[in-house]
């Protein structure tokens, strides 16, 4: 596999921001070293999980892509794609996740029931009750599902942001100072 | 129709409508990453206990969060009431009522105006604020609102204020940890004030 071709790199945020003409993007991810770390440390404690006692793989590229196609973030739904694809999804996957909330064979009721919530909490988290978490036990989430669920909409909503900054300084080569 | 009261500097309760680890038979990774955090910050148990049913998510969380607020004015970076009122504008842009009013209190133990930061909560990103505290206030609402409306021409406004990039990056990443840090509180638990 050559260099270009491996599926992880070192930094996701990196990878993702995209061209760095001006060295802007690498200067200031290089002046904040924890906020850099800590970042590619929570990416992987959601999306390349150790244990497997809480969502799936299948599952978590599942919010992240949907996320990445709601906000959009082209760059970032390519790379979940890629990998739910990987996680034993198919394009046809793909696609039902694109065309959600409309009805598809590609997706369980319990995977239903967390897209649903993924766009709840992206999109109108002022609107969530607790019977949106009743929704989820009832879809078969436990209280640890419920959570890392949670945990992951809200860490792709950092993400998205974070990239769309690295991208502004990345477009305009930084201060010149 | 919101169930949410309005926003506010005074104390907002929060009640999660999960069980907490306390409530069950919490293990030692579950208990020790609460007791990490619980031990160095001011704020309740409830919250985190909540969330420790992830015990690793959470403790990789939880380096970066206090990392986001840290003051940066001794390394080319923002002062600590820079990221707070970048935080209350996140969290009054998003509508988590919780959130604000917990870093409008610190904005103003950090030496910030409680004027400015009532104004923040009262009105968002359309307060009458000094040139400066408006460039922030509006960048880090639009970065809570519409990331995908963020471009380079969104910089400009906070390096005219007199911001430099490294203070605008810092500013950026207390905005983009309330857009996590408010989803947990708005859809996790509901928020009140009593009284």
């Amino acid at each position: 596999m050559s260099t270009t071709e491996r599926r992880e790199p070192a930094d996701v945020l990196d990878h993702l921001a995209g061209g760095d003409p001006s060295g802007a993007v690498a200067g200031l991810r290089a002046a904040r070293p924890d906020l850099t770390r800590f970042s590619q440390a929570s990416y992987e404690s959601l999306l390349e999980p150790d244990g497997d006692d809480s969502l799936t793989r299948r599952e978590r590229e599942l919010v992240a892509l949907r996320i990445a196609l709601q906000t959009p973030d082209s760059r970032l739904a390519a790379w979940h794609e890629t990998r739910l694809i990987a996680a034993t999804g198919s394009p046809a996957t793909v696609d039902a996740v694109s065309a959600f909330p409309a009805v598809s064979p590609e997706l369980t009721p319990r995977e239903v029931a967390i897209l649903r919530h993924a766009d709840l909490v992206t999109q109108h988290p002022t609107e969530a009750q607790a019977t949106d978490i009743g929704a989820l036990r009832t879809a078969g989430l436990s209280t640890r599902e419920i959570v890392t669920l949670s945990q992951l909409i809200a860490f792709v909503a950092f993400q998205v942001r974070i990239l769309a900054t690295l991208r502004a300084f990345g477009a305009t080569g930084g201060e010149t100072t | 129709m919101s169930h949410l009261p309005g926003f506010t500097r005074t104390v907002v309760g929060w009640t999660p409508w999960i069980e907490t680890i306390d409530d069950i038979e919490a293990t030692p990774d579950q208990l020790a990453i609460v007791d990490q955090i619980v031990g160095s910050r001011r704020t309740g148990r409830t919250y985190w206990a909540a969330l420790a049913h992830d015990a690793d998510v959470l403790r990789h969380r939880h380096d970066l969060f206090p990392e986001t607020l840290r003051d940066k004015s001794d390394e080319g970076g923002s002062p600590r009431t820079d990221l707070e009122l970048s935080a209350v504008a996140a969290s009054r842009e998003t509508g988590c009522v919780y959130c604000a009013s917990v870093h409008a209190r610190a904005y103003v133990q950090f030496g910030g105006d409680a004027a400015l930061v009532d104004a923040v909560l009262a009105d968002g990103a359309t307060a009458d604020l000094p040139g400066r505290e408006r460039a922030l206030v509006a960048f880090s609402a639009k970065l809570a609102g519409a990331p995908n409306g963020i471009g380079p021409g969104d910089l400009e406004p906070l390096r005219a204020a007199g911001f430099t990039d490294l203070e605008i990056y810092d500013i950026a990443h207390a905005s983009a940890m309330f857009a996590w840090a408010n989803r947990l509180l708005l859809t996790l638990g509901a928020q009140s004030v009593s009284g």
